[in-house]
């Protein structure tokens, strides 16, 4: 019986996450570059640090802001943001000075709605 | 009064104007334009017309090759015996020394008069430079700032003939009537007074009857001091320069204002006063919000008000503060409209740093009939910022491991946008480092000549009467003489 519940609530969780729906945040963090991507880092050097790998198709946009921390609006496939989530549109960017007496503050992960996913 | 004591008193009268003797000389002309007449006709005519007249034994050494100039200076000096000597390098030279020779041989005594007046270009203090520049009889001036191009000596030279005045105890005055002339000032002493048309940064006025030296030099009058002559000149001046006198009052009030006031007094009427008040605004907006502009026009706005308890007004026999609510008026006016132009550069800046500029490339992937185009989309600010090379190796590296065909051309269409937006970027730096020098202002700013012109002006005008009446009150509580009010015409 347990051997089929399992079965059953894993399709359940992936019709779930099918259902194609998307998040647009506002994001700030830094870019980066490791193993030969581009990266967002989010609360970098903290116990939540997160890193989204940027897609190539948008790497031009965030390429002028590498090493920088930078303020972008960005297009999530998820409700919530995970090492897992995928970045799969970035409408604005421009860069931002941190505070390095307010850390907290200066990391911004704001979920503005729910759309659609392009 | 009986008849045996008037002769006495004519002998005593002829004996003390015998005692004194007045010498004049008057040397410039320089850098100026071929044709007829020179920008120093008018104050040439007025002091011409009152040394014709005097007793003063005067000289000149002017630039010649400009008929009528050349007129004024045989009409008013030539008659009395002194031919001009053309004003050059060496003429220059001469003439001090010969000066300097005077007082040593005893020729000018202790207690007579020299008055040095200079009526030519001025350029701006250079480096170790004590005072300044002038232009001699050489080519016109490239621009009116250095004066780059024409041929010039540095009144440094008169530092001797001051320092031998106080020595000798001669009485020396220097009017220096030319742009940038308030170094000169450096040159006085206990025994020399020295007037300047103008600021150390700013330009002087010719060629017109309501600029300084004009009024300075019509309102001459036997008997009357320098220092006289200054004020009365400086109440009536129409124009946007900044005289100075030496004397220590007239220091006092210029060391507290001048500063303060140097970019009220910059204006864009034309090509040449638009280099002085670009500069200012670049520097205020470089400065972004460690601007000066604004502690000057408080600091300006406290002087007035405190120097309105100093500087009563009398009303029959009553006495008021005095009133300076004009100056500050037109101090607010002119202050908020450089605000507005430095607002103004902002906006243009974030949208020429932030309007984005395209690079594309072509690229054909095997297996597909079309050719496909890729685009970079970087703004100004963009491009000033990325780490062009630091990107390019990103792509190749990632290329190296690329499996799909398509993204590998891709990737090499988009590192060559990249390599079109490096070239991009490098005839930008120049542009960014300053931005306001790219600005057209006139194209940008339409009523910018008039309306500048017109506020310095403002300004400069409810100044002057301010600093005369601060002058006039604090001079009735003052013991001690000085030179401008000892040497007299």
């Amino acid at each position: 019986m347990k051997p089929l519940l399992a079965i059953a609530i894993f399709f359940i969780s992936l019709a779930h996450g099918k259902t194609n729906q998307c998040s647009q945040y506002q994001l700030s963090g830094e870019i980066l570059l490791k193993d030969k991507k581009m990266m967002l880092v989010l609360a970098k050097s903290t116990l939540s640090e997160l890193k989204l790998v940027i897609p190539d198709a948008l790497q031009d946009k965030t390429a002028p802001y590498i090493d920088h921390t930078a303020l972008l609006t960005a297009i999530i496939d998820s409700s919530s943001i995970t090492a897992r989530s995928k970045i799969l549109e970035i409408s604005d960017i421009k860069s931002v000075t941190p505070d390095p007496l307010n850390q907290n503050e200066s990391t911004v992960m704001k979920r503005i709605r729910e759309i659609q996913c392009p | 009064m009986s008849l045996r004591t008037l002769p006495l008193l004519i002998l005593f009268f002829s004996a003390t104007s015998m005692a004194q003797s007045k010498h004049f000389l008057l040397m410039g002309g320089g850098g100026e334009e071929p044709g007829p007449t020179t920008l120093f006709d008018k104050e040439l005519q007025y002091v011409g017309k009152f040394m014709s007249k005097s007793n003063w034994r005067t000289d000149t050494s002017f630039n010649g090759g400009h008929s009528k100039t050349e007129r004024i200076l045989a009409e008013n000096f030539e008659k009395k015996g002194v031919k001009n000597v053309p004003f050059t390098n060496s003429s220059f030279e001469e003439k001090i020394k010969a000066y300097e020779e005077k007082i040593l041989s005893g020729q000018i005594a202790p207690g007579d008069q020299l008055l040095i007046q200079i009526s030519s270009h001025g350029a701006i203090q250079r480096g170790s430079q004590k005072t300044h520049q002038i232009a001699t009889n050489g080519d016109t001036p490239e621009n009116l700032i250095d004066l780059k191009g024409a041929s010039l000596v540095s009144l440094d030279a008169l530092e001797k003939l001051s320092k031998l005045a106080q020595e000798k105890g001669i009485k020396l005055g220097i009017l220096d009537f030319s742009c940038h002339s308030g170094s000169t000032l450096a040159l006085a002493n206990s025994n020399t007074c020295v007037i300047s048309s103008t600021g150390p940064k700013h330009f002087s006025w010719a060629s017109s009857d309501n600029v300084f030296q004009a009024k300075f030099t019509k309102k001459i009058k036997k008997g009357k001091s320098l220092e006289d002559v200054f004020l009365s000149a400086l109440e009536d001046k129409n124009d946007t320069s900044f005289p100075m006198i030496s004397t220590p009052l007239g220091r006092e009030i210029q060391d507290q204002t001048y500063p303060n006031l140097t970019p009220f007094f910059y204006d864009a009427r034309g090509e040449v006063s638009l280099g002085k008040f670009q500069k200012h605004l670049e520097n205020e907006f470089m400065a972004n919000s460690c601007r000066a502009l604004p502690k000057q026009f408080e600091e300006l706005t406290k002087f007035s008000h405190e120097m309105e308890k100093v500087a009563k007004s009398e009303f029959l026999f009553f006495k008021t503060d005095a009133d300076f609510g004009g100056f500050r008026k037109a101090l607010t006016r002119y202050y908020d409209k450089q605000n507005s132009i430095l607002d103004s550069l902002s906006r243009m800046e974030s949208d020429h740093y932030n309007k984005p500029e395209r690079f594309c490339s072509d690229f054909h992937a095997p297996g597909r009939q079309e050719k496909d185009s890729v685009c970079l989309f970087w703004s100004v600010k963009e491009m000033l910022s990325v780490d062009f090379d630091k990107y390019i190796s990103l792509l190749e590296e990632q290329i190296k491991t690329e499996t799909s065909a398509f993204k590998m051309e891709r990737k090499k269409a988009q590192i060559r946008n990249i390599g079109m937006a490096k070239a991009r970027a490098k005839s930008l730096s120049s542009q960014s480092e300053s931005f306001v020098k790219s600005v057209d202002f006139f194209k940008r700013f339409p009523n910018l000549k008039e309306e500048t012109e017109e506020m310095a002006r403002d300004v400069a005008e409810e100044f002057q009467e301010m600093y005369v009446s601060i002058y006039k009150e604090k001079r009735k509580s003052e013991k001690k003489s000085n030179p401008c009010r000892d040497i007299k015409f």
